[in-house]
């Protein structure tokens, strides 16, 4: 039998490739096995149909690390960032407001609806990526753990104190306002247009089953001041080829530190002997062993799918079970004739190579969240459109157009019990497509294809448990020294030489690279491969 | 001329009278004001037809922070506490009119309910209520002390605060982690990893939510529940007006004096500090301190006049929320009430929700504005427990109706009173049957009717909203969640300070401590 590998990366999506990348680069022999016959899990990107390629799930690049993307060299190997050009709202009644990269227009656009946030707006954008920078460490390093009492621990938690005693009391107030209001409240408190309201609130709800009412969700609103492409603040952007091509990106760069790629190679079991992962047993009975074991897919089919409660600590379990999924959002892909047309504004323009927002008013959003709590599919949905055949001529041929629906809420447990989404899938493609014609009225015949995934696509066709987009909801209780499971929160897990690498593991969802990365130097610090 | 005082009190509810009394020990001279006739504010007696009355609109007073009132010698004012928890009924739900109701208590030895059919649940109640007890004595500490100083931290108060981290740790990491995974959850998701019972749930979950617009799949709510657990205890004989009565007892032997009928119109401020305050009647009061336990709109928006109503407080008192979410119903029966599902006599309170959606429906009208539809009813039979309620043989009940906003679409015309009644019938009705053809008075106290009769801004009771960013640090906001203000001898201590919400007396005694060490 060959030699055994130093680690066995399960899951070849964005982070398991990550953490393979930088495993390889410090001289590991790694294997990533893949299930799928792509790369990149929900970062990926596939010829959906013939000419027509799609970020099938995740669609704009925010928070991939400026570090990440520089160690692992990911623009040598073919990664490049578009930026978004803007945020556009379409309303029913035709007025519509879009936010630009140029603070002036952006000014120019909110005044409209008011002057005062108009005024405010600039104020809110320093505060909020002074904060920023304040959160910024905390995603870039491993949880703090409040359990230690080692005194590196210690001074790390002192430090965290530290920022917070630097600031003003102005400051202070608002990071506790952050991280305990709802994104509605918080924003209540600077603004009083909702049409500015209800398109900033929304990002406090992506992928939970929360709205944007609920408290808690304000701090999320931080992300889009932390985005960053090229360094610049506020930024989010398309990768070219869509995000499958970040995830190509990574692989070529794991590649070329010497990882070995299997696609279309599922592991059935992670192999656990004497309480220590040893390999992986695959579908077709094929064993590979390894020194360690990385998995990159979520906690749930980690730990009680490929480990299996057996070999685990009983509150480890329980912890395992508590952690909460319960996916909320879907996705509508559009193939396009031609370019949409919108009549709050007509034609061509920048606003349509940005992300546009179906979220005409906050009860609009609530209303929706509503439906969901109650077992269905949002009538009225928040979508979140995005057109990358605007400004990348790879993804769709000459004149046509992919449009890519990011839709919330539907509720992975509707009413009739999950496995009923086949049922229910075209109907609820109708929602969406209805929606849209409300704002695009000719939408209809523009359609030339159409993929719907519903939440219980993502868990078959993906992997993700319950469809949950980001391995599990980001609320406040399951963030930092609880992601996933209180007590094991730094990538380790109750397995000896497993370790955890994917979103599932602070901090967390999103095209991040984070958890993958901070898993390998973990792994690497600690001598443990 | 102007009379001199040491201190004024604004405001003679429950914390009023707190701060008032504990201020008057210390030999200050006091006076305590306030628009109402009598002290009590919604604790007070309010006879709303002919010889029926309730003692107070409240329903709890169990949480009353009987440690820092124990100065006040509440007891030789007359004050007793019962000798059990009050039980909470729950009758079968509607739709399942078999199923048997549950009764829920806690009782001397430690937390249990009458489960029947459903004893699967006791192995989770005792997880749930072992993890509390175990977390309770560190929550009282907090709840009973002030908030530490975030700013300008002195030695002493960074080793105090080190000392709260030491306590914290000491809960043992699992404990400790728990807690602060508890905290910021739904009451929901909390509830239902330990419990299954739906009825069982939405008793421990209402009535902690009373002070929130949130149903309880918001996050934070299940910190509520928790504050709720740790703090509720026996609930005074008699009830909120005996509570208020010994209270204004201890502080008029104390020898406060109480100005009562007039409010204050204006706070006298000369060079920063606080001079004193203008009643409405137009008499003047001279005074270095004042304590105002009136919402911090009121006091810094209404009373304060410009330009001290300055940036920071004017942003303060605008951006604390008040919106009151429940409305006062008032029965009087001709013959005692017997609720549905049991033939227990002596119950005095019960509530109409069987599971924790119809929480949550409320909540959704709330949001909305709109006449709730179904809202959900805790009823209190005042007569079970204040004897001067009702005359003998008749009976007296106090209703909250949850999910009935301040404002509805459309305005609260007298159409849709009737609306949201007829609800409230429908459901009383299954509540216990046969009421509506006992009640021959009642009176509807809306929150904007509760706004107008007690001044109680946005119509909320417990001095504003209850969430996770309204509470301890930030009740009712980071710069003057210790009582001071920017505005020298301006102190705030009422129902919107720390510890707040239905934890009475807390921040009235917390509040006065405050200005005597200053
Ligand atoms: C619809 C949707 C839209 C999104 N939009 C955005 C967005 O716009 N911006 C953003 O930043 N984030 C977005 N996200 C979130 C983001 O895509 C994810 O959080 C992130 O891609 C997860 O990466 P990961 O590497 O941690 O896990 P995954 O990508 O889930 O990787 C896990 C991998 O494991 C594989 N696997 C599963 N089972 C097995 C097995 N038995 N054997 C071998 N391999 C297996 C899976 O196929 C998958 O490739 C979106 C997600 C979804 C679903």
């Amino acid at each position: 039998m060959a030699k055994p590998w130093d680690a066995i990366v399960v899951g070849g999506g964005h982070n398991g490739l990550v953490c393979a990348a930088y495993l390889a680069k410090a001289g590991r022999r790694v294997l990533v096995l893949e299930r799928r016959h792509v790369l990149g899990g929900a970062a990926v990107s596939e010829e959906v149909f013939p000419g027509f390629t799609f970020s099938v799930c995740s669609y704009v690049v925010s928070l991939l690390r400026p570090w990440i993307i520089r160690e692992l060299e990911l623009s040598r190997f073919g990664l490049e960032l578009i930026p978004l050009e803007a945020s556009f709202l379409p309303l029913p009644d035709g007025r519509s407001l879009c936010r630009w990269a140029d603070p002036g227009l952006t000014r120019d656009e909110i005044a409209a609806f008011s002057k005062k946030d108009a005024d405010v707006y600039s104020e809110f954008g320093r505060a909020m990526s002074k904060m920023g920078q304040f959160a910024k460490p905390v995603i870039d390093a491993p949880a703090p753990d409040p359990t230690s009492l080692r005194p590196g621990e210690l001074l790390k938690l002192l430090r965290l104190g530290r920022h917070f005693q630097d600031a003003t009391p102005d400051e202070i107030e608002l990071r506790l306002k952050l991280f305990t209001m709802s994104a509605v409240d918080f924003l209540d408190e600077w603004f009083e247009s909702d049409v500015l309201k209800a398109p900033m609130s929304v990002s406090g709800i992506i992928g939970t089953f929360l709205g944007i009412r609920s408290p808690g969700t304000a701090y999320v609103l931080l992300h889009h001041y932390m985005g960053e492409i090229d360094g610049a603040f506020r930024s989010w952007g398309f990768a070219r080829g869509g995000t499958g091509a970040v995830s190509n990106a990574i692989a070529e760069s794991a590649r070329h530190f010497g990882a070995t790629i299997r696609t279309e190679a599922p592991i059935e079991r992670i192999l656990v002997e004497n309480g220590q992962a040893r390999g992986v047993l695959l579908e077709n009975g094929e064993e590979i062993r390894a020194k360690t074991v990385v998995s990159g897919c979520d906690p749930r089919r980690t730990f009680l799918g490929f480990v299996g409660a057996d070999h685990l600590p009983d509150d480890f379990v329980e912890g395992c079970k508590r952690y909460k999924y319960r996916g909320s959002s879907g996705k509508v892909n559009l193939a396009l004739d031609a370019l949409p047309q919108f009549s709050s504004r007509p034609g061509d323009g920048l606003h349509l190579r940005g992300d546009i927002a179906i979220a005409p008013s906050t009860d609009y959003l609530e209303r929706a969240y509503d439906d969901a709590k109650y077992g269905d599919f949002s009538r009225r949905p928040y979508i979140n459109v995005v057109i990358p055949s605007t400004v990348d001529p790879t993804v769709a041929p000459p004149g046509k157009h992919v449009m890519s629906c990011f839709v919330q809420y539907a509720p992975y447990d509707i009413k009739e019990g999950p496995s009923h989404w086949p049922e229910r899938r075209e109907a609820f493609g109708d929602a969406v497509v209805d929606t849209l014609a409300e704002y695009v009225p000719n939408i209809r015949e523009l359609i030339l294809h159409r993929q719907v995934l519903t939440p219980w696509d993502l868990e078959q066709e993906f992997g993700l448990s319950e469809g949950n987009i980001f391995h599990g909801e980001l609320s406040l209780e399951q963030l930092a020294f609880h992601r996933p499971v209180a007590g094991w929160t730094r990538y380790r897990t109750p397995v000896q030489r497993l370790w955890l690498a994917g979103s599932g593991a602070h901090p967390g969802g999103g095209v991040m690279g984070t958890p993958g990365a901070l898993c390998a130097r973990t792994m690497l610090d600690g001598g443990a491969v | 001329m102007t009379k001199r005082y040491d201190a004024l009190v604004l405001g003679a509810g429950l914390e009023g009278l707190a701060a008032a009394a504990t201020l008057a020990q210390a030999g200050r001279a006091v006076a305590c004001i306030d628009a109402l006739e009598q002290p009590g504010g919604v604790c007070a007696r309010r006879t709303f037809h002919a010889d029926h009355s309730v003692p107070g609109l409240l329903h709890e007073l169990g949480a009353t922070r009987r440690a820092l009132c124990a100065g006040l010698d509440l007891a030789s004012a007359g004050l007793a506490w019962n000798e059990k928890e009050t039980a909470l009924w729950v009758p079968p739900p509607v739709e399942d009119p078999e199923a048997r109701g549950l009764r829920f208590a806690r009782g001397e030895d430690g937390w249990h309910a009458a489960l029947g059919s459903h004893a699967a649940d006791t192995d989770g109640l005792a997880r749930l209520f072992g993890f509390i007890e175990r977390v309770r004595s560190l929550a009282l500490e907090i709840l009973d002390e002030p908030v530490p100083e975030l700013f300008t931290p002195s030695k002493r108060e960074l080793f105090a605060l080190a000392q709260k981290a030491v306590r914290l740790r000491r809960l043992g990491d699992r404990d400790m982690l728990e807690l602060l995974r508890v905290i910021p959850s739904p009451a929901s998701d909390w509830l239902g990893e330990h419990i299954a019972h739906p009825g069982l749930r939405a008793v421990l979950a209402a009535p902690a939510l009373a002070g929130s617009v949130h149903g309880p799949r918001a996050p934070g709510t299940a910190g509520l529940v928790l504050l709720r657990a740790c703090t509720l205890e026996r609930e005074p004989v008699g009830g909120g007006a005996a509570l208020a009565g010994a209270l204004a007892d201890s502080a008029r032997r104390a020898g406060v004096e109480f100005l009562l009928g007039q409010g204050v119109r204006e706070l006298r401020v000369e060079a920063g500090s606080v001079r004193g305050a203008l009643l409405a009647g137009g008499e003047s009061l001279d005074a270095r301190t004042v304590v105002s336990t009136l919402d911090p709109a009121t006091t810094f928006v209404d009373l304060l006049p410009f330009p001290h109503s300055s940036d920071q407080l004017g942003r303060a008192a605008r951006q604390w929320r008040t919106r009151g979410g429940i409305a006062s119903l008032s029965l009087a029966c001709s013959s005692e009430p017997a609720f549905r599902g049991t033939d227990d006599v002596s119950l005095v309170r019960a509530i109409s929700a069987s599971q924790l959606d119809e929480l949550e429906l409320a909540a959704d009208a709330l949001k909305y504005s709109d006449v709730p539809s179904a809202p959900w009813l805790d009823v209190v039979v005042a007569s079970r427990i204040d004897p001067q309620a009702a005359p003998a043989g008749k009976a007296t009940l106090s209703v909250h109706i949850h999910g009935v906003p301040f404002d509805v679409q459309g305005g609260w015309t007298d159409a849709a009173r009737e609306t949201l009644l007829e609800s409230v019938w429908v459901g009383l009705e299954h509540l216990a049957p046969g009421l509506r053809s006992s009640v021959v008075g009642h009176e509807l106290l809306l929150p904007s009717d509760l706004a107008a009769n007690y001044g109680l801004r946005g119509g909320h009771l417990l001095g504003g909203e209850l969430n996770l960013d309204q509470l301890w640090i930030q009740r009712p906001s980071a710069a003057l969640a210790r009582y001071r203000t920017p505005l020298a001898g301006l102190f705030l201590a009422g129902s919107s300070s720390h510890p707040g919400g239905n934890l009475f007396g807390g921040a009235g005694v917390l509040g006065a401590r405050a200005v005597l060490s200053s």
